[in-house]
């Protein structure tokens, strides 16, 4: 298996973490990415995976398909930073239900859980349905056509990482 | 003739091989009881002797390879982090480096988990947790454990490569013997053994050998290679077998199969990939050749817990269909109380080796579908999606059993169709169409013990020796 994931330290943009809780140490920032549930879309999370790493996060890339269970097992062997949950097909509503319960009882209570791609078909509908994802304990939610460098500004200013 | 000695110091048995690698014949083969717990050249001398017999010429010059699971074989504690992730990586190295696993611990070591590893006396300890650049706190917390612990064990340390250097200082200062090695679970996706299996191999010559009292056989024979235990040489056979060598076809895929009174182990050789076009594959990289062992399943030790799983119903219907008797449910939990008591017995008429068969053929079933991966079909808006998990099996073309039921049993074939996938379980990616034969000499560890020094020779002994079967 090719390994996409080479972390060259101080190559991309040099981030660093410090004072985050679970690191004495100086490390680079770790994003556990993937699509949610059935869902075998790939090509949307894959664009925001390379403008991750090259905005100089370690990206630990799940690809499609991936349960719940798999995105929290990732970020504790990886001790993610951030869980960002693509969900393209319509069905985030069930898929993500209790997903920060899940990342409470795991011991993952303070990574950021991020939420995007095509979560409804009606826009108007946005308000209820970020309403509705936050409420299943997802930090940020975000409406279709979001372009990944907004995704990446909030997640330097949540983990306090310079811009 | 150009001849070599192979030795298997075995659980219960001490067994002898002499193989002219000249013509790959085996010219003779012996077996006397163990004697291992007591002085292990007592029954070495033993098995000399009647090769000796068999050669009419001595042996002591003959380049000798030796492999052991004696006194335990090698016991291995394996502490990881996720269960599904570097926990599994890790058990997936010490069983592909021929260790039986005594305990396998996730997450933070509470202190009861620390006594229960003291209590169990490992002959070995693999740690490891967190991908490179992940966590580190779980790993250290569970180095500065192992320190505070009265384990006397080598301690490999196989994690997040960030904090290996100080997990092998916190043990090293506490007179705790550290090895390093790279990471097992490098990332998510990557396992890597190769080093921890050189190093396992190490300890196991330099410490483990002594410590089982095996070390003395330098003294009797002519030792030209270092021991190794027994299911690395019959893991090094798969692979010969299945590869083959320049001059010598390989068998492609294939499995080993094989059935013991306490447990029941599956070997593959197989990269495993897909069969089934667009496949996606998830979860932990599975390795060329794979090990697991199923110790709940052995033939006598377990038969009952076999007949729990499977059904006493469907396995009294298999023994029936071979002896056309009308065996009931008491029969076989009647039969499987006795071999629990009597782990040495074997079976004195039609009946008995017609359940024993039965009872076989389950375990092996359940031990195949256990090793074998899995494949499901998803439903999505844009269609179905088959998901993969482990390797995919099903176009092994050889099975090769090994076990007493099946080397002096009358139903060899008919238990080894265990391994094939059934209608009623189309998820378990089993072999769907193979050949099986049957060590019937237990020859498979000296093929596996020469297959590095003379691999077209091995691999034509192996031929020769693996038969069809009945």
């Amino acid at each position: 298996m090719v390994n996409h994931n080479a972390a060259i330290p101080g190559a991309q943009g040099g981030l660093e973490m410090t004072g985050n809780p679970n690191k004495g140490a100086r490390r680079q920032p770790v994003v556990v990415l993937g699509t949610i549930g059935h869902d075998a879309h790939i090509v949307g999370s894959s664009v925001v995976r390379f403008a991750l790493e090259e905005a100089g996060f370690k990206v630990v890339f799940l690809g499609a398909v991936v349960p719940p269970e798999e995105f929290i097992a990732a970020a504790k062997e990886s001790a993610a930073d951030a869980i960002l949950v693509s969900s393209l097909y319509g069905m985030a509503r069930i898929d993500c239900a209790d997903f920060g319960a899940k990342c409470e009882e795991a011991g993952l209570g303070h990574v950021r859980l991020y939420l995007g791609g095509i979560l409804v078909t009606d826009p108007e509908e946005w308000p209820q349905t970020e309403a509705l994802f936050r409420s299943y304990g997802f930090h940020r939610v975000y409406p279709p056509q979001t372009k990944p460098g907004v995704a990446i500004a909030d997640l330097k200013a949540d983990l306090g990482l310079s811009a | 003739m150009e001849l070599s000695v192979a030795i298997d110091f075995g659980s219960t048995f001490t067994k002898g091989a002499l193989l002219d690698l000249a013509g790959a014949e085996l010219v003779g083969a012996a077996y006397e009881p163990s004697t291992v717990g007591t002085d292990v050249r007592v029954g070495l001398r033993a098995v000399l002797r009647r090769l000796e017999a068999a050669a009419k010429r001595s042996l002591k010059d003959l380049p000798t390879y030796v492999c052991s699971s004696a006194a335990g074989g090698l016991r291995i504690a394996v502490i990881g982090l996720v269960p599904t992730l570097s926990l599994e990586a890790a058990q997936r190295a010490a069983l592909g480096a021929g260790a039986k696993i005594i305990g396998a611990y996730g997450h933070k070591l509470p202190t009861s988990t620390v006594r229960a590893i003291e209590a169990s006396r490992p002959d070995l300890v693999l740690l490891a947790g967190g991908i490179d650049g992940g966590d580190e706190d779980t790993i250290l917390h569970n180095a500065r454990a192992l320190a505070k612990s009265s384990i006397t064990a080598p301690i490999i340390v196989a994690g997040n490569n960030a904090v290996s250097d100080d997990c092998c200082a916190l043990l090293s200062s506490a007179g705790k013997s550290a090895l390093q090695a790279p990471n097992i679970l490098p990332e998510i996706d990557r396992i890597e053994i190769e080093q921890v299996h050189a190093t396992i191999r190490e300890l196991f010559v330099r410490h483990i050998t002594r410590a089982k009292g095996i070390e003395s056989t330098a003294e009797e024979v002519r030792l030209v290679s270092e021991i190794i235990p027994t299911p690395s040489a019959v893991l090094r056979a798969c692979e010969l077998l299945s590869k083959g060598t320049p001059d010598r076809k390989g068998w492609g895929d294939l499995v080993i199969a094989d059935i013991g009174g306490a447990t029941t182990d599956i070997h593959s050789a197989s990269t495993g990939s897909p069969t089934k076009p667009g496949a996606l594959l998830r979860g932990l990289p599975e390795l060329f050749l794979k090990r697991t062992v199923e110790g709940d399943l052995g033939m006598r030790a377990n038969a009952a817990t076999i007949i729990e799983r499977v059904g006493a119903g469907p396995i009294v219907g298999l023994a029936n269909s071979l002896t056309g008797k009308t065996l009931v449910e008491q029969d076989l939990r009647d039969y499987a109380e006795h071999i629990a008591a009597n782990t040495d017995f074997v079976p004195a008429n039609d009946a008995q080796v017609a359940l024993d068969a039965a009872l076989a053929r389950s375990a092996i079933k359940l031990a195949m579908e256990r090793h074998a991966g899995r494949i499901r079909e998803v439903f999505t808006t844009a269609g179905p999606a088959l998901v993969q998990y482990g390797k995919d099996l099903s176009n092994v073309m050889t099975v090769i059993g090994v076990g007493g039921v099946l080397a002096h049993g009358r139903h060899g074939h008919f238990a080894l169709e265990g391994v094939v996938r059934t209608p009623s379980a189309e998820e378990m990616l089993c072999p769907l169409r193979p050949r099986f034969l049957i060590d019937r000499s237990y020859l498979l560890y000296a093929v596996g013990l020469l297959a590095d020094v003379a691999p077209t020779a091995a691999f034509d002994i192996g031929a020769k020796l693996m038969v069809a079967a009945n």
